[in-house]
């Protein structure tokens, strides 16, 4: 990395990071000149403990457990059908005739209207929470197959069949890997929704162990600073799972040009 | 259906003009001591291979870049930002896609009271053979139809200086040539003086009252070929053939027909 | 069979839907061609309409016939006449409009300020790199936390009332608004704006007459995004903080057990979705005339 480099990113980041220092710094004096009340807004040190004091309880490390094993479940049946019935969409004409347009209409129900339904069918216990996130996380992997088995164009096709490509090795070789990148957005856009819903469902069943319980119990003592943690926690662990999946994306989907930043 | 003859055409001295691209570390020196002297009224082809920095000295022309040594001037008054009094054509026609042919034309007439601006947009759709379609969007043209609504863009403000950058590169072979006519047939009805860049040799020799050979790296002007022909040329006639021969043969090694003697 | 019939066609026409049309061509005038093709796409439009419609018809006799023969309880799942006896008896009452008449109007506050937050903060964002360098970073990092985090917070601030939720669904809005604003604008390419200044072209023309349209998908998608965000949130905050709107329906519903309701509730979320994407469509295709192809 030569000089020039470092000293491009130190001067970026140091621009980023104006706001939110001069952020923190104007909650520092409000909270020590009492300029604010102290019950509504605690001390960046008091939000300092509670987060010292949350990363060495197990408790904590156990609720977070339970969240992301809870995502996992809803995103895995979420993804897997998504992935099914996107394809099916997307390369039959007369499964996108038939299965379209009730899809379409499913999609249009804001996701959170299902819970109290799934709720009444399910019972509140952890199958109501996973059942909601497939059902939420469901519509973007079912999208974005569509999308991306429909970008294996006429072309390709055409190609395959001047080259005389067996019907295997065109699926394996041609529809799979151009299917690939949008498919991961889907799988990208699954795993957000999914902990989305996942923090939702918590929030909303308010039973068992789990993230949402920090925002929870924050709430219910008007601790700010419970809350404001559980913001930090949940930003995180979004911010986690993003990278990781931009990771694995690049390492698939080596092949792909960078794209172009254009916009029409 | 003329256009009105524009104020006459002026003269560009451009004197010993240098470009950089690029800062401390990677530079690419484009131009170097590039001399020429356009006359009013002339024809100038430039034709070069890629690279070159032809179309970045256009630019300077055009005050869309500016030179770091030298001097460019027109009728000595020196240039330094893009002006009305040159038109530019872009290889890619760069017609807005939001608006209809008329829109775009009047986009280049914003400082033209409203009624004046349409009765010179309506010229310039004449002009260029375009009737009939003034409401339609460019995404509904052909390439030389897009092209030519370049070309009308060009001319409506009058400029004294056509500065065309490769405009028909993007064009098949036979619009193409078709498109050289017209460019030709507007161009001696006003006699602007024009700078036309290209890597098109045909073109270059067809259009140009004189051809200047561009090198590569740093760019220059290498050579001048004075193409004194009377128009309408003969693209296949022997004058033609000699004049392009020369040219070609300051890019390529031209192979020798083989001469058998007989004894 | 003759080859005429083909010929009419060129190359195309093996069909015997085309060599039908053929006959008739070669036979007369052109009315016959007409009633012809229009015949073809009334059947086209049919076919389509049965074709959707199939599905859910299946699910809905299957759903009549789980009730009727109780195998499910009809408290888990109630029969389908039971849901439309509802539907219309609420309709009646004016309970759904008086409810969807408290949502919407939450959502067309908390849609219009955040939007024009978003689009203002969007366009300074987009004007100008060095905004963004300040900006950016802590804009992403909002982004990162999902509404739900922020839920508790903004209760904290503005109690459960009426700013509440507007609050929330403003939120909602502005994040994708400004997102897509700023990604819109700032990526206009550079080629447009120098063709503005070979024209001499006035600032408050680059404005309206490039830059703006240069950059009005991308702030379609905004605008769509934050009316998708919006209706979400306003479920969302509805569903844990109210005591009156549509979101509350569905939790009346479950907490009498009475699902016939919650039902009737979900079909008009799901009824409102779709007008609004419908409506948001149409004025986006209308607006984007010009793309043509190249959409």
């Amino acid at each position: 990395m030569s000089i020039r480099t470092v000293h491009r990113i130190v001067v970026r980041g140091s621009r980023g990071a104006v706001l939110p220092l001069a952020v923190l710094s104007i909650w520092a004096l409000a909270t020590s000149h009492g300029w604010a009340n102290r019950e509504v807004l605690p001390t960046p040190v008091t939000v300092l403990r509670t987060i010292g004091n949350s990363l060495g309880d197990a408790w904590f490390w156990t609720s977070v457990g339970h969240s992301l094993a809870r995502m996992s479940a809803g995103f895995l049946i979420a993804s897997t059908t998504g992935l099914l019935l996107g394809v099916l969409l997307g390369a039959s004409r007369w499964g996108a005739r038939l299965g379209g347009p009730g899809f379409h209409a499913f999609r249009q129900v804001a996701p959170f209207a299902w819970i109290p339904l799934i709720s009444a069918w399910f019972g509140t216990g952890e199958s109501t929470k996973v059942v909601f996130i497939a059902v939420a996380a469901f519509p973007a992997m079912v999208i974005n197959a569509i999308e991306g088995v429909q970008a294996v164009t006429r072309q390709h096709r055409e190609l395959a069949r001047v080259l005389e490509i067996s019907r295997w090795r065109f699926i394996t070789r041609v529809v799979v890997p151009g299917a690939m990148p949008q498919i991961f957005t889907g799988i990208h856009l699954t795993l957000v929704v999914s902990w989305l819903a996942t923090v939702g469902a918590e929030y909303f069943l308010q039973i068992g162990p789990g993230v949402a319980s920090i925002l929870i119990e924050g709430r219910a003592l008007v601790r700010m600073d419970l809350v404001l943690f559980g913001i930090l926690v949940i930003g995180l662990v979004g911010f986690a799972l993003n990278l990781t999946v931009r990771h694995l994306e690049a390492l698939v989907l080596r092949w792909r040009p960078p794209s172009t930043q254009e916009s029409r | 259906m003329n256009i009105q003859v524009v104020p006459s055409a002026p003269t560009i001295v451009a004197a010993g003009i240098g470009k950089r691209f690029g800062s401390n570390g990677s530079e690419v020196v484009a131009l170097h001591g590039l001399d020429v002297t356009v006359q009013p009224g002339e024809f100038l082809s430039i034709i070069g291979g890629s690279g070159c920095g032809k179309s970045t000295f256009l630019r300077i022309i055009a005050g869309l870049e500016t030179n770091d040594a030298g001097s460019v001037t027109i009728d000595g008054a020196p240039v330094r930002r893009p002006g009305l009094d040159r038109g530019i054509m872009f290889q890619d026609c760069r017609l807005l896609p939001w608006f209809t042919v008329e829109r775009n034309l009047a986009f280049a007439l914003t400082h033209v009271p409203k009624d004046e601006a349409r009765a010179r947009i309506a010229d310039a759709i004449r002009l260029v053979g375009l009737v009939g379609f003034e409401k339609a969007y460019p995404h509904q043209l052909s390439g030389g139809m897009a092209q030519r609504v370049a070309i009308a863009r060009v001319l409506v403000n009058r400029p004294r200086v056509l500065l065309l950058d490769e405009p028909f590169g993007a064009l098949d072979a036979l619009t193409k040539i078709q498109m050289q006519e017209e460019l030709l047939r507007i161009w001696e009805s006003e006699r602007s003086t024009v700078i036309l860049v290209t890597h098109d040799i045909d073109e270059a020799v067809y259009l140009g009252d004189r051809v200047a050979i561009m090198s590569n790296r740093p760019g220059r002007i290498k050579r001048f070929v004075e193409v004194d022909l009377p128009r309408p040329r003969d693209r296949t006639g022997a004058p033609f053939v000699s004049v392009r021969k020369q040219i070609f043969g300051e890019f390529f090694t031209v192979a020798e027909a083989q001469v058998e003697y007989q004894i | 069979m003759s080859s005429d019939a083909t010929t009419g066609f060129g190359l195309v026409g093996t069909l015997g839907r085309d060599r039908a049309e053929g006959r008739s061509r070669r036979r007369e005038a052109g009315w016959a061609r007409k009633a012809g093709r229009v015949w073809r796409m009334a059947r086209m439009g049919l076919e389509a309409v049965l074709a959707a419609a199939a599905l859910p018809l299946l699910l809905l006799s299957f759903w009549h016939l789980v009730a009727k023969h109780h195998w499910v309880s009809n408290l888990i799942l109630p029969p389908p006449s039971d849901v439309w006896r509802t539907f219309r008896d609420l309709l009646a009452d004016g309970t759904i409009a008086g409810n969807l008449a408290i949502s919407g109007t939450r959502v067309a506050k908390g849609f219009a300020a955040g939007g024009l937050l978003g689009l203002l903060l969007g366009t300074a964002l987009g004007l100008s790199a060095a905004c963004r360098a300040y900006l950016r970073p802590t804009f992403i990092s909002l982004t990162q936390v999902n509404l739900l985090g922020w839920i508790p917070l903004l209760i904290l601030m503005f109690g459960i009332d009426e700013p509440l939720k507007i609050a929330a669904i403003s939120w909602a809005t502005f994040l994708p608004v400004t997102f897509n604003t700023m990604q819109g604008i700032a990526g206009i390419a550079p080629k447009w704006f120098e063709l503005a200044r070979v024209y001499q072209v006035r600032r408050r023309d680059v404005i309206c007459k490039v830059a703006v349209p240069a950059a009005l998908p991308s702030l379609f998608t905004g605008i769509r995004s934050g009316l998708g965000a919006a209706w979400m949130s306003l479920v969302l905050v509805e569903l844990v903080a109210s005591s009156e709107g549509i979101g509350f329906m569905v939790v009346w519903g479950r907490q009498l057990f009475q699902l016939d309701l919650v039902l009737v509730a979900i079909i008009v979320v799901g009824a409102v979705g779709l007008t609004l994407d419908g409506l948001l469509r149409a004025v986006e295709w209308r607006l984007r005339r010009w793309q043509g192809a190249a959409a």
